[in-house]
């Protein structure tokens, strides 16, 4: 289980680079294209747009796991014991409720909108906007597998 | 449903949620439980907050700032800021708030300037026998203007929620930032005097030529961006990508220390850090809907404008309020949640959205030397080995400067709205 999430983990460090980098070379191409011939690529922005958004969803669900989304931690280290596995437990559990709306209405938007393209590139939106039930499967993932861990140390398992 | 909105959004950021996640949680509870909307919406205006052009920009100006910190522009620009002030009184504390204004023009963020200029000028400032709660709050309070000398992540973020041209607000950021940097030096030289801190041996003249060749090729990035966008070549986003692109030629062929390693540890950390500002915009995009759907800044506006219809008065008010928010909430966060609310407000009371933004960013910027969150101060504090009540005891006349320059800005807009 471990291995798994760390290879998961470590494929999605990967794949986001590459999508940063294809997305980094997209943009100066624009520049590029647009100052010395006058026109861009038609569809190169949206194609940007679109890699971002999928980078920011795989990136977030990522940051699930090694907890880098920001919060105030100020009040949270005053708490007492009891009440700071009570918080971690409504964390948890507002996560992963999160994780299951992407889940649901993402895949709902995804396939509704299968039929419409989109106005440059010509693509299924429902492809874009599959980034929500996969975005929610691994946050749902790497939020079961934290809230397992909190379970074990207060020895409620 | 406000009230819902609001308790169980502000119950989950004090226990710790991640704001991201409150934010989400909170707006569907009150589509949920008070509206016929389909839930539908919440996955839609993720989508439609992420999906907007200029938003590129922020990843881009990450990489570029992380990569010029990464070749270890921070040394050279210390090393350029030397000759020029390195001889005065309290030499050292010019040099830290020198190289920080100028490494902001670089990099876009309060804390990566405190960490880079602060680990190389605490040290050496311990060395010449200054005092180190006196040197971290130097180092903090210059850190600021990280976020202040555009490109700024934070101006970036209030030029896209607010409607208004980002490259406008990068060159109205420059004056403020320049009148920032002369009062934080006016600061450091007097206490200096006081305690009798001296200058530094100036070096002679084929020295400094030769370290002024070699940061030029630094100094010509943010040249390139903002000459760039007020000559009209590029857009704001663009000049990000023209930015990344430069550094990248700068690291291998002129400096020739960017490893093929480095840029993958730099790929990653922009990608970390990209992730969590837009994701966040997402989520606060359901947030604003909902508020908007009630009304709220609407009712706000009004509201505040029954108190008073004086646009120095409202400025003076929402100056307090973004003091406050800003000692506990992130910089990113405050503009994000803060601005589509606001904006009414200012259009309301006639104040030009411009001006608010450029203010909004400082404003919000000083919440890096406040604690309790002040993560500036913590930064300094841990280069040094002093307690951070001193350091916070030390950061205070700064902190006034910064608030006393504010409602200077309100009183004189004209500062903040030059191009």
């Amino acid at each position: 289980m471990k291995r798994l999430t760390q290879n998961l983990v470590s494929l999605l460090h990967y794949f986001t680079m590459i999508l940063f980098l294809v997305m980094l070379f997209i943009v100066f191409m624009q520049v590029v294209l647009r100052y010395f011939v006058g026109s861009s690529i038609s569809g190169s922005e949206e194609a940007a747009r679109y890699i971002l958004f999928f980078l920011v969803l795989l990136g977030a669900s990522v940051c699930v796991y090694d907890k880098t989304h920001l919060s105030i931690e100020y009040f949270q280290d005053k708490l007492s014991e009891l009440l700071k596995i009570i918080s971690d437990l409504v964390i948890s559990l507002s996560i992963i409720v999160t994780s299951l709306i992407f889940i649901i209405y993402g895949w709902e938007l995804a396939t509704r909108s299968m039929t419409q393209t989109t106005p440059s590139l010509q693509i299924p939106r429902g492809w874009i906007f599959m980034a929500f039930p996969v975005a929610g499967v691994l946050m749902f993932y790497f939020q079961i597998q934290h809230l397992v861990k909190i379970g074990r140390k207060e020895k409620i398992l | 449903m406000i009230i819902t909105l609001f308790i169980v959004f502000f119950v989950l950021i004090i226990i710790g949620t991640p704001i991201a996640f409150a934010l989400l949680i909170s707006s569907t509870a009150a589509i949920y439980f008070f509206s016929h909307v389909p839930l539908l919406i919440v996955v839609q205006r993720v989508f439609t907050g992420l999906d907007v052009f200029a938003l590129m920009a922020i990843p881009l100006f990450l990489f570029a700032g992380y990569l010029m910190t990464a070749i270890k522009i921070s040394d050279k620009l210390i090393a350029l800021a030397s000759i020029f002030l390195g001889r005065y009184r309290g030499g050292l504390s010019l040099v830290t708030t020198g190289s920080s204004a100028v490494f902001g023009a670089i990099s876009g963020s309060a804390n990566a300037t405190t960490a880079a200029i602060g680990s190389v000028m605490i040290p050496s400032m311990q060395k010449k026998g200054y005092d180190q709660a006196f040197s971290a709050a130097v180092v903090s309070s210059s850190g600021v203007l990280g976020l202040i000398v555009p490109p700024s992540i934070t101006m970036v973020l209030f030029g896209v929620s607010a409607g208004v041209s980002i490259g406008g607000l990068f060159l109205n950021g420059i004056v403020p930032a320049i009148i920032i940097a002369a009062g934080i030096m006016i600061i450091n030289y007097v206490i200096s005097c006081r305690r009798g801190y001296g200058g530094e041996q100036p070096l002679d003249f084929s020295e400094s030529m030769k370290v002024i060749k070699s940061s030029a090729v630094a100094l010509a990035m943010p040249i390139i961006i903002l000459g760039g966008i007020y000559a009209g070549i590029f857009t704001p986003t663009e000049s990000a990508a023209v930015a990344c692109a430069y550094g990248l030629l700068v690291g291998i062929f002129f400096y020739r220390n960017l490893t093929f390693t480095m840029m993958l540890e730099i790929s990653k950390k922009t990608i970390k850090t990209t992730s969590v500002i837009l994701f966040l915009i997402g989520s606060a995009s359901v947030f604003t809907y909902v508020l908007a759907s009630e009304n709220v800044p609407r009712t706000l506006a009004l509201f505040i404008i029954d108190l008073s219809d004086n646009p120095i008065v409202i400025m003076f008010l929402l100056l307090g309020l973004l003091l406050v928010l800003g000692t506990f909430l992130d910089n990113v966060a405050a503009v994000v949640l803060l601005t589509p609310t606001l904006m009414p407000v200012i259009n309301f009371a006639g104040i030009d959205p411009m001006f608010f933004g450029v203010f909004m960013v400082i404003a919000v910027a000083v919440g890096q030397i406040t604690p309790p969150v002040g993560l500036n101060l913590f930064i300094a504090t841990n280069l040094t080995d002093r307690k951070l009540e001193e350091v916070v005891r030390a950061s205070l006349p700064y902190f006034a400067f910064y608030v006393v320059l504010l409602s200077f800005f309100i009183i004189f807009p004209g500062l903040l709205t030059v191009f």
